[in-house]
């Protein structure tokens, strides 16, 4: 069990949440949204403190300042329309998913840690884009919600190939 | 005293309206020059072309200007973007935060190509026709 694990963390994977539940109301949305956003801030603020890469490092600005203002209007949103964000098995899994790669992220350097940082950025944001599309939007009620997740995918399709780019230099 | 023919009276008539005639198109012909000559230095009027930001992409990709125009990058994304011109010396707007725009007018002729450095998987054109 230990070393599917320590695989699954050399591929950046162990830390990215696989999203299990398939109904989920507008609450839940919210708060699966805000956590989804929170979680590529925080690693996003250890990238761009920590690598020298300056491509890395842009990057990592670039998921800090996108993610912040989705959060920023996802918080608009929901404080507009009344609804407060609800935990959720989703949104836990993702939060404490998110700790563990910031965990696992700090025990790196230099080019092993760019690696780790962008191989799970490209895992992360095909997992979000597979939520997007088959969990959140689908479900989601209320048309403003839906609307700003249907806003926000294309930013998410846009990290993904930019981490890919990134990832092709560490093969 | 000397007597005038009414044959003589019809000539001099006509040569009167021939040379009024001669005086008239040349009047009118210089006036046709002078205002074609003033159309001619006129510059066209300049043009102002939006460029959206929107869903992280410049819509149109691609837009042609004369010298002289104008374009105006409008970010309707939440997130904020830049123009940024590929090639030094060029324009960089900087941040262009959500809901708001900025502009630039290119001096130079010439075909430019620009990206959002923070997506710098999002790219666009300007073409820039001389006078």
């Amino acid at each position: 069990m230990k070393s599917i694990y320590c695989l699954l963390l050399t591929l950046g994977l162990a830390a990215v949440p696989a999203f299990g539940q398939s109904k989920v109301t507008d609450p839940q949305i919210a708060a699966i949204v805000v956590t989804a956003n929170q979680v590529d801030i925080d690693a996003g603020k250890l990238a761009a403190g920590k690598t020298s890469d300056e491509s890395v490092k842009a990057f990592a600005n670039t998921m800090v300042r996108d993610h912040t203002a989705v959060n920023q209007s996802a918080v608009e949103l929901v404080t507009k329309l009344k609804v407060t964000p609800e935990e959720n098995e989703t949104s836990r899994a993702l939060k404490s998913g998110g700790e563990e790669n910031v965990v696992h992220l700090q025990t790196l350097d230099g080019r092993a840690f760019d690696k780790a940082y962008v191989d799970h950025e490209v895992a992360y944001h095909e997992q979000v884009i597979g939520a997007i599309d088959s969990v959140l939007i689908p479900n989601a009620s209320n048309a403003d919600l839906k609307a700003l997740l249907v806003k926000v995918r294309p930013a998410f399709i846009e990290h993904l190939n930019h981490a890919k780019h990134l990832q092709e230099r560490y093969r | 005293m000397r007597s005038i023919s009414k044959s003589g009276i019809a000539e001099r008539r006509y040569r009167r309206l021939h040379v009024g005639a001669v005086v008239g198109a040349c009047v009118m012909l210089a006036l046709g020059v002078f205002c074609s000559l003033g159309r001619a230095a006129t510059p066209p009027a300049a043009v102002t072309r939006t460029v959206t930001i929107a869903g992280l992409k410049f819509s149109p990709s691609s837009v042609t200007i004369h010298l002289g125009d104008r374009v105006v990058f409008k970010n309707e994304d939440i997130m904020p973007h830049s123009a940024t011109a590929k090639d030094p010396p060029g324009f960089d707007s900087d941040i262009i935060k959500a809901g708001e725009s900025w502009s630039v007018a290119p001096e130079r002729a010439g075909t430019i190509k620009y990206a959002c450095k923070f997506h710098p998987l999002m790219e666009g054109t300007i073409v820039v026709e001389g006078p």
